[in-house]
């Protein structure tokens, strides 16, 4: 009878330890699989990723990773399908769930749902707007723009910055003016100027262009007179002889999540106490701005977005919660292993004082392949042909990936395209940065996509 | 004891039901009314194309245009916008709106300009290759009376779990002799979507 009541707790908690040390060695590896994008091309972290197992609660970090991997890339097509899933599934799990929760407080904040940040399901929708201006579907992109002003008035019912982000306010500016829509344009913009003041960030003149521009435009003559004075300059001529080239860059990856992880004996309660949180390093990365010229001209791309600091505002956010949570959990823990304290039972209250350190892990699970920062730079060209990044103007971002992978997937995605013509539109191959010429013409409209880590540019003319 | 087996069931019982995950499948009727998500679905686009076109037949654009050309206009359905929230498959609206159209009877229908030069490439092929009893000449067209085109537009409100959606569709149907319009629909739909605040 005795060893019936002491396998029972045992079994369990070897199923508990064996389940959890899944969660956190899949956690693990997708973190490690992050790092490795700033060194491989994403097709082999996405193939990597891809033969990853993983529990139907991590779906919606999953589906954003390969979503986002895809976007790198090039094959928007697959991504709009994984981002489109990724925000179905986050409707979803963003209602409480009572077992999830009785979990977190049993065992560990990793067996809730991944639910997606304020912040990253903001960038969700940026990501899709690119993708879908990058496909040509202006009208999609605009959708996306319009869900994300839902999704921020949402968000705004709790804290007035909480996944607000000026690159999305940028972006939506943009598909605006692409459609004609200035007047809506102005709005987003003024935003955008808005949310990066709060987060104390300067203005870029590229937004200064816009926001001079378009209250030029509207006739808001006190709007315009007041970013003419705060800006020092007028709102540029626009000149039909020249083409207009939009870059959106994306620099570096953003920081992984870590673990702080404490576990102190208590006398008092004759117990092992731990605790596992998660945590940002407080050291962020740096931004690098692209460089890329004109031939006589030599411009730098500006960054709209820090990243790195909307991350951890998130995780900053959460914090009440995770620590109300980790404060249940302990509370928890030290009841069960006090309640085994009795006699005859001393194996057990071993046992479950080890399993109580053992099952406590931080949840630090995030979209961790985001980049670190995102940045724009907005010029108008005379017609031509343009070689926009000479080697010389290549180095000043990560150093090239000329790999045997490379080579392998350029063959492949010829293949692809001479079996499947149908198909060219949806995968895009990408130029290697020195490799890319920009041919551009009056009246034209030129978008570029430069994921730093790729050294790839995807060009889309409009 | 009993507390500590009851934590650790609850535990380990939570752990396998958060791993549960069933695919069920039921076939229904295409026409059944289904509202999952509260998102423009199959029904709205059937309900919007059926009624819309049922007016625009009922006003006196048509028997106006008979009785002055003594023959059924020729309708085409040029662009419908999506300018809504959602990504909706206006494709699918605009075959209904197509297949309302003809199925009335009391309009003539003309392919629109992807489908024509599918059409006109085929006559170029005949030309070349089918016998001349069942060889369809070129320049033998029906030029269309009018052009059907449009938008759907959305408001959303939200507040906590509930959404308002409010859908208005808008379809003009404009002369292509002079840009007269000659009729404008509209078709509102509201929906009021609450999301439960709970899961198991």
């Amino acid at each position: 009878m005795r060893i019936i009541r002491y396998n029972y707790p045992f079994i369990l908690g070897v199923l508990l330890f064996a389940l959890l040390q899944g969660c956190s060695i899949t956690s693990m590896r997708v973190n490690s699989l992050a790092s490795q994008l700033e060194s491989d091309p994403p097709e082999q972290v996405l193939s990597k990723l891809e033969k990853i197992a993983f529990p139907e609660r991590d779906r919606v970090q999953f589906l954003l990773n390969y979503g986002i991997l895809k976007s790198l890339s090039g094959d928007f097509e697959a991504s709009i399908k994984d981002l489109q899933t990724a925000k179905k599934v986050i409707q979803q799990v963003e209602a409480i769930s009572i077992s999830e929760n009785i979990g977190a407080v049993t065992v560990n904040d990793t067996l809730k749902s991944y639910v997606a940040t304020p912040g990253e399901q903001m960038l969700i929708h940026q990501i899709l707007v690119t993708n879908y201006l990058l496909t040509g579907q202006l009208n999609e992109a605009r959708v996306e723009v319009l869900q994300a002003q839902v999704k921020a008035k949402k968000f705004a019912e709790t804290s007035e910055m909480i996944g607000r982000l000026a690159s999305m306010e940028y972006l939506a500016g943009l598909v605006y003016e692409l459609l004609n829509e200035v007047d809506s344009a102005m709005i987003s913009y003024r935003n955008a100027a808005r949310f990066m003041k709060k987060r104390e960030m300067d203005i870029p003149s590229v937004l200064q262009n816009s926001l001079l521009r378009c209250s030029y435009s509207l006739g808001l003559k006190n709007e315009y007179k007041k970013y003419v004075k705060l800006y020092g300059k007028k709102a540029e001529r626009v000149d039909t002889k020249k083409g207009e080239l939009t870059v959106i860059f994306w620099d570096g990856i953003v920081s992984a999540k870590k673990q702080n992880f404490i576990t102190v004996y208590v006398p008092k309660l004759e117990h092992n106490v731990t605790l596992a949180l998660p945590y940002y390093s407080d050291q962020t990365k740096p931004i690098n701005p692209l460089t890329f010229t004109t031939g006589d001209k030599v411009y730098n791309t500006v960054p709209i977005e820090n990243v790195e600091k909307i991350v951890r505002e998130d995780l900053e956010a959460q914090q009440k919660v995770i620590y109300s949570t980790a404060l249940a959990r302990m509370i928890t823990k030290h009841l069960a292993i006090k309640m085994s304290q009795g006699k005859n039972t001393e194996g057990l209250s071993i046992l479950l004082n080890i399993a109580s350190v053992l099952t406590e892990a931080a949840d630090v699970r995030s979209w961790n392949m985001l980049p670190s920062s995102i940045q724009v730079a907005r010029v108008r060209l005379a017609p031509g042909r343009y070689q926009l990044f000479p080697s010389k103007v290549k180095g000043k971002i990560a150093a090239e990936k000329n790999n045997l992978w490379d080579k392998l997937f350029s063959i492949t995605r010829l293949k692809d395209k001479a079996e499947e013509p149908s198909l060219s539109t949806s995968i895009v191959k990408g130029k290697k940065l020195d490799e890319f010429m920009l041919d551009i013409k009056a009246g034209q409209k030129v978008l570029l996509f430069i994921p730093g880590v790729t050294n790839r540019v995807y060009s889309h003319y409009m | 004891m009993n507390y500590l087996i009851k934590v650790l069931t609850v535990g380990v019982v939570s752990l396998l039901l958060t791993a549960c995950n069933m695919t069920k499948v039921t076939r229904m009727g295409a026409d059944e009314s289904i509202d999952l998500s509260g998102a423009w679905n199959d029904t709205d686009s059937q309900l919007v194309a059926r009624e819309m076109i049922t007016d625009a037949l009922s006003r006196p654009w048509l028997t106006n245009f008979s009785a002055h050309r003594s023959k059924t206009p020729a309708v085409i359905v040029g662009s419908v916008r999506n300018l809504s929230h959602e990504h909706i498959n206006v494709r699918t609206f605009v075959a209904e709106l197509e297949r309302e159209l003809v199925n009335s009877g009391r309009v003539e229908f003309v392919a629109s300009s992807n489908d024509r030069n599918e059409i006109r490439d085929e006559r170029k092929d005949q030309d070349l290759h089918a016998s001349e009893d069942t060889r369809n000449a070129a320049g033998q067209e029906r030029g269309a009376d009018f052009m059907l085109q449009g938008q759907i537009n959305t408001i959303i409100d939200i507040n906590d779990n509930k959404q308002v959606r409010y859908y208005q569709v808008d379809l003009t149907l404009v002369s292509m002799a002079d840009n007269r319009k000659v009729w404008l629909g509209q078709k509102k739909i509201k929906k009021l979507v609450e999301n439960s605040k709970f899961r198991y």
